[in-house]
């Protein structure tokens, strides 16, 4: 029987929307009756299932058919092109901007969402740099219920453009995605049958992208990579990416937990935190173009730190020229346009391997957790500009050979 | 006076979900009048690591470790949340 247990003092209580331990604060997790999956669950099974993330409902918390706009399951890439440039033979890629609001924030939000219509809640809500808030917008419009979005002050209008066009409530918040997050978790206390989907519904939402372990496992064969590569905001990804690895590890459908490297926009505290052997601290009024990423109180840093400890693995974090240009380079050498923090994590993976920390023969999984029409703006300074001709015979004066 | 805003779950302990009191002084001391008034609340504001690193606490919307940590000054008209440390992302 699914419960819900303390992270902390492992308190149970029952699957219900709650996220936090009433006897020490700590946050709740899922707890699975693994025996059970055990018995049912095979390689086999897997594979006949649906091309979405929801081929491994076995592992997610959920008792009703789920609300699915069809996430999960995205490219699986061979990078050989940017693996020769940064000299990595087996680089793989996940690309979640292929998703259906074209970013990885529909495998929780799918999860989340039929969690709230199986708890009979009347609307739901997030804080979100954008991501969240398109694919929040969507599922809500599929699940036919409202949703109240609480966003920073300044966010790309590429990015809150698709949860007004399904219908959200979108507020802006003055302040920094941190003051968004607090007012929504005010909200979410005041409003127990409302789902935020980050706040009260947390629990569940983060088994979503624990699919993103599995699918890295299924498509390398049943066997787990030697490196992963993760951007952290949070630190909830990188941390569910390592629960969906131990899933399998667990019931033996895969061999080895791969070793986590986190990587964040210059000066975010869950890198330095890891670069300095220091406890993490909040920071606040950092400046990024890496909006997505950019959380100064990262909930889950402490669990996020501690699994990039424990794997041996290292923590980058590239300025954001180094991004702008990561995004150009996969761009130009793998045909994928990602978002900034995809960019982040490439730029991130450069330096890993220009150090040698990455071995050339290591394989290797990276995440892209966005598509880069959502931060085109950023770009336009730096591509190259679009060549213009009034005829025939101008051509190539424009056109550089 | 200080208005403190409690969240569910230290409201189970308080019995109100905000209260106002006359109060001058650090969030420590406030930290420590709230441990002498509500004998429970101790048991949730401190583990054998120190305070509650699942615990927030918030003076004026502000975060109190972009303040001065538990020395922040709290006086008349301030208000005092205490937010559980989880969210986000």
């Amino acid at each position: 029987m699914l419960m819900l247990e303390c992270m902390a003092c492992k308190t149970e209580y029952e699957d219900s929307p709650r996220y936090i331990c009433e006897r020490c604060f700590a946050p709740l997790q899922v707890k699975y009756d693994w025996d059970s999956i055990q018995e049912r669950v095979t390689r086999e099974r897997i594979s006949r299932g649906v091309h979405s993330m929801w081929r491994y409902i076995d592992f997610l918390p959920v008792s009703r058919e789920p609300i699915d706009l069809g996430a999960g399951f995205t490219r699986f890439i061979h990078a050989k092109n940017l693996g020769k440039v940064i000299g990595l033979r087996n680089l793989y890629l996940i690309d979640d901007s292929t998703n259906p609001t074209y970013s990885f924030k529909d495998r929780v939000v799918s999860v989340a969402v039929t969690k709230a219509l199986e708890f009979d809640m009347r609307a739901l809500g997030c804080a979100s740099t954008g991501n969240l808030a398109g694919s929040l917008s969507a599922h809500s419009a599929k699940a036919g219920l409202p949703a109240y979005i609480f966003v920073p002050s300044g966010i790309e209008k590429a990015k809150i453009i698709q949860a007004l066009v399904h219908g959200a409530n979108v507020i802006e918040v003055e302040g920094d995605y941190d003051s968004a997050n607090r007012i929504a978790t005010e909200l979410a206390e005041s409003h127990p049958d409302w789902g935020f989907v980050n706040i009260n519904l947390r629990p569940y939402y983060v088994e979503g992208s624990k699919t993103l372990a599995y699918e890295a496992v299924e498509r390398l064969g049943w066997s787990s990579p030697d490196q992963v590569v993760v951007p952290m905001a949070s630190g909830a990804l990188l941390t569910s990416i390592y629960n969906g690895f131990n899933d399998f590890l667990r019931i033996d459908l895969t061999d080895k937990i791969p070793i986590f490297n986190g990587i964040q926009p210059k000066g975010f505290p869950i890198v330095e935190s890891i670069k300095n052997r220091t406890e993490i601290k909040p920071k606040k009024g950092l400046k990024t173009v890496v909006h997505s990423l950019a959380i100064g109180n990262p909930a889950n840093g402490f669990t996020a730190k501690k699994i990039v400890e424990e794997t041996g693995g290292y923590a980058e974090d590239p300025s954001d020229e180094e991004v702008i240009d990561s995004v150009i380079l996969l761009a130009k050498t793998e045909g994928i346009f990602t978002e900034l923090a995809g960019g982040t994590v490439i730029a991130g993976l450069k330096r890993l391997a220009e150090e040698g920390k990455i071995d050339g023969s290591d394989v290797v999984v990276v995440y892209l957790t966005g598509n880069g029409l959502k931060t085109y703006d950023v770009l336009l300074e730096r591509i190259r500009n679009v060549g213009k001709v009034s005829g025939y015979g101008e051509f190539e004066e424009v056109i550089p050979w | 006076m200080v208005k403190i805003i409690y969240p569910i779950i230290l409201a189970s302990v308080t019995k109100k979900k905000e209260e106002e009191i006359e109060f001058s002084g650090s969030i420590q001391s406030l930290l420590d009048y709230l441990c002498e008034k509500y004998k429970k609340i101790e048991k949730v504001f401190y583990n054998e690591e120190g305070f509650n690193r699942f615990i927030n606490i918030y003076v004026n919307n502000e975060d109190i470790r972009n303040l001065n940590g538990f020395e922040t000054e709290v006086k008349d008209d301030d208000v005092v949340k205490f937010i559980p440390a989880i969210a986000g992302g």
